[in-house]
């Protein structure tokens, strides 16, 4: 942890700015040289739309796009089939939310407004029961209600809490119950097979794992979205289509309506070269470090509450506190000025924050380009607080 | 002005909140807002013959929130309720002294009284 995982100099942003203490990772990673020109170099040399042209261009283009598929399937233990692409980790939420019709939902209270919201108004819709599955003090799931339907993030995006997916995914499976998983904050940061979790579905985004905006994935077990109706109709999606009706296409095309994200999927290849590059569980090892280093830091810090599981090796490397006395965006707003950035609010999770009683809460979160300076730059800044 | 001016311009103004306080009575009128940063405030207008008598907030806001909503009720006090329909981000600029659009953030914070207050407008029907 006395340096990053992976150097600065290999991001253009910290080139760029250099005295910038970057800590907002968990919103959005920053990018390598190594996407940034992946991407370039597929505009400038070999872009074509993909599937339908016969020449050699769209041949090349879509043998990346789909070369793309097979590197994030073997990044989370899946098969390419069952990977989709979707333009975020939160349309691969709604997709799911729209064709996927069961008889009840259950959603955690500590769920990003991507996980909760689309179900919460789904089951609104139809009329369906929705169970709001509460949480202890440091995030971790209490009892799971009966429900059809689970919608559970891996890794909380404000506590980090690390909940036992596997378990969880075995326990809603062998009840006949579907499981989706949020693990737009857990893939990024560790080794996350969705085959040993036993999950249904699992989403994450590119952007939060050093790839670009603009893609995101939505894996969905095998078979499992065979009979379900496509969510969005057009281009690339169809086998035959007629004025007596559409025949569609089989899995995953069938959820790829229209020209889908060829250049963010290049990106996002190359994000995964980097990311595997480093070792996932280098990456886990790192942001444990650094994460055990402040929560070990500000437990002294008098001024200084902390939200979240205590040990790191129960938590992602996300540390969520308040400063006594100082509203959230006020702490973001002094820090900023320190050329620190951070989170600050109910970061799109405000049942999270109700059940937490408090209004926001600010946000330190690492990546593999932080070192433990990033922290002391932070804490230092941290002990200076006040409005006069 | 950076964001860093306003901080040390209005801190004495923040600080000393002297208008953080319920109304209570027949001739109050409260209102509350919201924004997405999920801060509330609720402001209170006490008015007599067509006139501000007094204004105040409590609930939970930021720096900036806080400000704005202080000096918006410092102003009102002793001028026709219709100074409540006059309200709104031009006039928090004057006020203030720096055009809040120009950060996204901040406009937003300077958002939160500017709607109560209007609600408030909203209620008494001017």
């Amino acid at each position: 942890m006395d340096k990053p995982l992976i150097p600065k100099q290999e991001f253009p942003i910290f080139r760029n700015n250099p005295t910038l203490t970057f800590l907002d990772s968990a919103a959005s990673s920053q990018k390598p040289s190594y996407v940034i020109n992946a991407m370039g170099e597929f505009y400038s040399t070999t872009y074509a739309n993909i599937h339908r042209g016969m020449y050699k261009l769209s041949e090349e283009s879509t043998n990346l796009y789909e070369k793309a598929r097979e590197k994030v399937a073997k990044l989370i233990g899946a098969k390419p089939s069952e990977i989709i692409f979707t333009k975020s980790a939160t349309e691969s939420l709604n997709l799911l939310a729209y064709v996927l019709d069961p008889e009840s939902y259950a959603v955690s209270l500590m769920e990003h407004h991507s996980n909760f919201v689309p179900w919460q108004q789904m089951a609104k819709r139809r009329n369906r029961p929705v169970s709001y599955i509460d949480i202890d003090d440091e995030g971790f799931f209490r009892e799971l209600p009966k429900s059809s339907l689970y919608a559970l993030s891996a890794a909380s995006n404000v506590l980090g809490t690390l909940n036992n997916i596997g378990a969880l995914c075995r326990e809603i499976g062998d009840n006949g119950g579907i499981s989706v998983i949020d693990a737009t904050q857990a893939v990024p940061h560790d080794r996350f097979d969705v085959r040993e979790n036993r999950c249904d579905f699992a989403v994450f985004s590119s952007h939060k794992m050093l790839g670009p905006t603009g893609i995101g994935v939505l894996y969905a077990k095998e078979g499992i979205l065979d009979n379900a109706r496509p969510f969005l109709f057009g281009g690339d999606m169809i086998k035959s289509v007629g004025v007596e009706g559409t025949e569609f296409s089989a899995m995953p095309y069938k959820y790829e309506a229209g020209t889908p994200p060829i250049a963010e999927a290049i990106g996002l290849s190359a994000a995964i070269e980097i990311l595997e590059k480093a070792g996932l569980e280098n990456i886990r090892k790192h942001e444990m470090e650094l994460t055990g280093y402040m929560i070990n830091a500000i437990r002294d810090m008098e001024n200084i509450t902390y939200y979240g599981p205590r040990d790191p090796g129960k938590k992602a490397g996300v540390v969520a506190f308040t400063v006594k006395g100082m509203h959230a965006n006020d702490v973001a707003y002094f820090l900023s000025n320190k050329n620190i950035a951070i989170r600050s609010g109910h970061h799109c999770a405000m049942p999270l924050h109700k059940r937490l009683n408090v209004t926001g809460t600010a946000r330190a979160s690492f990546y593999v380009y932080n070192e433990k300076a990033d922290i002391d730059t932070l804490l230092d800044a941290l002990g200076k607080l006040n409005y006069r | 002005m950076a964001d860093t001016d306003i901080y040390d311009k209005y801190v004495d103004i923040f600080n000393q909140k002297k208008h953080f306080r319920k109304l209570e009575g027949k001739d109050v009128v409260s209102a509350d807002s919201y924004v997405s940063c999920a801060d509330n405030i609720r402001v209170y207008v006490r008015i007599s013959d067509g006139m501000i008598e007094d204004a105040s907030f409590d609930k939970v806001s930021c720096f900036v929130g806080v400000v704005v909503s202080e000096m918006l009720a410092s102003d009102m006090i002793g001028k026709p309720v219709s100074y409540l329909d006059s309200i709104d981000i031009p006039h928090i600029n004057k006020l203030m002294g720096v055009d809040v659009t120009q950060n996204f953030q901040m406009n937003g914070c300077a958002e939160l009284p500017v709607s109560a207050f209007r609600e408030i407008a909203k209620k008494v029907k001017i």
